[in-house]
């Protein structure tokens, strides 16, 4: 008997006209067995957030139910409340908003202690977690002050002391940087091999949890495309954008049996059907820019007196009509350059030129006006209105900008009448991003900095903003974004600098740097390197994988 | 016996209550000289002064602009020392300014105590099983304080740097300001509202909240809390029936009350035999190792 149902789901939202015919879900169907995990794939709106708030009661959204969901035999709206808050576990995207509490102690116990358990079993139940999750060093920590993915970890963890059967995570690595993501991940993972836990994850990068799904689901505007094992799905699916690179290769093979979907899978794949190919030398290209826009030279920067270099003899230049990347762990110092180049923080020693000019001699504010405009992490920073044309429409000196300008930005960027009169708050991910670009891009900036832009965007959105920074790149404008994203890079950048350890260890053309690189690389390249000349992006790699098909005659599996 | 710092919060509280409110409102000159001396003993046991030239030289500071000021606005007493643009400038003055900073720098150590004792975690706890609710209430805002803190600073970026911020007039700056909280404002509901829904998706007020109590009521907070009543009470009622009164003007006449004096003394050491205890005790076992 399945463990979890979902027959015929329609699910519409009371505000009707909101969705195709009101509704936000159509005809979900599908089932898992206990211990089963599910990966629901889709982009931005397409349904899966509320798809995953139904199945567990607490929080699911007001609106119109049809069809049924089923839990352990049972309709989930029968299970009564303390099955519901013990037995399923929900982990959201935000690791910031989840916790309540202090301490991670006392964040650990609040569930336990809501179901009302006695004092041993709730001091038990937080040293068997905290063992199981490595949390020990940091148990009696301020959660204020852990990492991103130290606070979703802890987020997890506090839905783990209850050991429930259903685990529900909601992009639960969108926010966090690679290294923290991928710790996360191995943790639920683990979850699932070890505890034998029931999971339903949504993600817009599979690429570690595809290969360990038991189930593809997919979702495309509330309607269910497809519900299949992995291999299967691989095999019908048509190079979807969110499949990892390993199997939209195998995809475009359409092959019966696929190989695990993991990179290393994917090399060997292409070490058995094809030729060696002798890549080309790069011939070396330093100092190809010469700082136009902005140039940082021989850079000192410390928070603290007497505390570390967090810049430390730092050199870089950006270019005008040019897209520049900088990548690097966390810690490294990339935020940091990014405040001195906007001006928010002052060197210790060392220049730096904006538009050829000493960032110094710009007088307050002047910085600000046509030349430099910033875009943070969380666009909704620099709202402040009730709603985004009123917001976007009035310049920083509080006048009012013509309107048919107005129109025509948000015509460019796709940003529809409807969503000009909703609150900012109301607004996705890539819409509020959206917005803000407009209102930055009104005030005619000639460098744009983005810092991390593609935090939980899905891919169509990132290709979108990929577009909207070539084209501005190409008005002559200097762009440039802080990401840990390389395939973004790769798509989009036209220079990408290296940072650790306050220097710029690396500062090159996209496609050599790229290409040279074993870890600040794309998947892709690290499956065509000595195969395919100059493979970086997944389409790239896709279409000179299909163009040499019949190489050896067996290219067909 | 254990660390000062692990006592029930609310004998922990009233205690502090007790001795701070004594050193403040009782102005005879020996409770306030002990308070200060055993509160500077005190804040370097708990370790809570630790650059000691840099916290002397604040409180030696303090010491000097009170009592050097009052004689500058009082001019009662009877020994004049010198005189200024013909007012006088009179020991008793200089007397009072001195206790009365005295007893400013005694205080000031004792909340330095209690705020390094006082963890938020032992705030919630002296709400108690009753007033859990506001216990919970406590603790999230104390949550969302240095959450709070850093957003503005990060929103404060991103309006600088998106031109948001004018600085030209005090005006303007005022208004950039105010635009910043409106923003803060705005996620503070937004992330509230999540906070919600995380506290719902993990049940709570569906059951009677299991308070995780850490430890019984040991003999040693009986013991602290016993003494720390019956000593302000003996303070109280001396102090009401005059036996500890201090007075500088016309001159200078004080009581001395051996009781309540030696009670204060007992007091104020209360936490430094924690202290020391637990020091010899550390040290005794690893000597044993």
């Amino acid at each position: 008997m399945a463990f979890i149902e979902c027959e015929k789901l329609n699910f519409s939202y009371p505000y009707a006209g909101d969705k195709s015919n009101g509704f936000a879900l159509h005809d979900i169907d599908f089932s898992l067995e206990q211990g089963d995990f599910l990966l629901i794939c889709g982009t931005s709106g397409s349904g899966k957030s509320t798809l995953l708030r139904l199945l567990k009661p607490e929080i699911s959204p007001n609106g119109r139910l049809d069809g049924k969901i089923i839990y352990a035999g049972k309709f989930l709206n029968d299970l009564p409340k303390i099955a519901s808050a013990a037995e399923i576990g929900y982990v959201f995207q935000d690791p910031n908003a989840a916790y309540v509490n202090e301490k991670v102690y006392s964040e650990l116990a609040f569930l336990p202690q809501n179901l009302g358990l006695s004092p041993e079993t709730i001091e038990l139940r937080i040293a068997e977690i905290c063992a199981f999750f490595g949390l020990e060093s940091i148990i009696g920590s301020d959660i204020c002050s852990l990492s991103g993915g130290q606070k979703q970890l802890v987020n997890l963890a506090a839905v783990m002391t209850a050991y429930p059967k259903l685990l529900i995570l909601d992009e639960p690595t969108s926010q966090l940087d690679p290294i923290s993501a991928e710790r996360f991940s191995d943790i639920v993972l683990r979850i699932r091999r070890e505890m034998g836990t029931t999971i339903i994850i949504s993600e817009h990068n599979t690429e570690k949890f595809f290969n360990f799904a038991d189930k593809i689901l997919y979702l495309e505007n509330g309607h269910q495309l497809a519900f299949d094992d992995p291999s299967l799905f691989v095999k019908k699916a048509a190079n979807h954008d969110f499949l990892p690179t390993s199997a939209k290769l195998f995809s475009s093979f359409k092959l019966d049996n696929c190989p695990a979907f993991t990179t290393s899978s994917a090399m060997n794949f292409v070490r058995g059907h094809y030729k060696n190919a002798a890549c080309d030398q790069f011939i070396e290209s330093k100092n190809h820019l010469n700082g136009d826009a902005v140039k940082v030279e021989n850079a000192y920067f410390s928070y603290t007196r007497r505390g570390k270099d967090v810049i430390d003899s730092l050199d870089f230049n950006a270019d005008f009509g040019r897209i520049h990347a900088i990548c690097g762990a966390n810690g490294s110092g990339k935020t940091t350059l990014f405040k001195l180049i906007s001006g928010l923080k002052t060197l210790r020693d060392g220049k730096i030129y904006i538009d050829g000019k000493r960032i110094s001699s710009y007088k307050s504010g002047a910085l600000y006006r046509n030349l430099i405009a910033s875009l943070p992490q969380d666009p909704h920073d620099i709202f402040i209105c009730e709603s985004v044309k009123e917001d976007i429409s009035t310049s920083p000196d509080g006048e009012k900008y013509d309107f048919e300008t107005v129109k025509t930005f948000c015509k460019r960027l796709n940003i529809s009448e409807k969503l000009l009169d909703l609150h900012p708050y109301d607004l996705s991910g890539g819409e509020i991003q959206r917005a803000a670009l407009v209102k930055l891009l009104l005030l005619e900036p000639k460098i744009l900095l983005l810092d991390e832009p593609t935090k939980g965007l899905d891919k169509r959105c990132k290709r979108q903003l990929s577009t909207l920074l070539k084209e501005l790149a190409a008005e002559g404008k200097a762009v440039i974004f802080i990401t840990h994203d390389m395939d973004f890079i790769a798509e989009t950048a036209d220079d990408v600098t290296l940072i650790f350890g306050g220097k710029a260890v690396s500062s090159l053309p996209v496609r050599q740097f790229i290409m040279q690189n074993s870890v600040y690389t794309t998947a892709a390249s690290l499956i065509g390197r000595g195969y395919f000349d100059e493979t970086m992006t997944d389409s790239e790699l896709i279409s000179s994988a299909v163009s040499r098909k019949n190489e050896r005659g067996d290219g067909d599996e | 016996m254990k660390k000062f710092s692990q006592l029930n919060s609310g004998v922990l509280f009233l205690f502090f209550l007790s001795v701070i409110g004594i050193t403040m409102f009782t102005q005879n000159v020996y409770l306030r000289a002990i308070s200060l001396v055993i509160s500077i003993i005190n804040a370097c046991f708990f370790d809570v002064i630790t650059d000691y030239f840099k916290d002397f030289r604040f409180y030696l500071a303090v010491f000097l602009v009170i009592t050097v000021s009052n004689p500058l606005f009082v001019h009662r007493g009877n020994t004049v020392l010198f005189y200024v643009k013909n007012t006088p400038i009179t020991l008793e003055a200089m007397a009072y300014g001195a206790n009365f900073s005295l007893s400013m720098i005694a205080v000031l150590a004792w909340f330095r105590i209690f705020s390094t004792l006082m963890t938020a975690e032992k705030i919630v706890e002296i709400y108690g099983k009753r007033f859990a609710t506001l216990g919970l209430i406590a603790a999230l805002t104390l949550r969302y304080v240095p959450e709070f803190k850093r957003r503005f600073a990060e929103i404060a970026d991103a309006h600088r740097s998106a031109g948001l911020i004018c600085e030209d007039t005090w005006f303007e700056k005022v208004k950039s300001y105010l635009k910043i909280f409106m923003s803060l404002a705005e996620f503070s509901f937004e992330k509230s509202a999540n906070t919600a829904v995380s506290m719902n998706a993990r049940g709570y007020l569906l059951h009677k909240r299991t308070q995780i109590s850490h430890r019984k009521f040991q003999f040693n907070e009986l013991l602290v809390l016993i003494l720390t009543l019956v000593i302000t009470v003996c303070v109280i009622v001396f102090s009401l029936t005059h036996k500890l009164s201090t007075s500088f003007y016309p001159s200078f006449k004080t009581d001395f009350s051996m009781l309540p004096t030696i009670l204060f003394t007992i007091l104020t050491l209360i936490p430094t035999s924690f202290e020391l205890e637990d020091r010899l005790k550390w040290h005794l076992s690893n000597a044993k190792n």
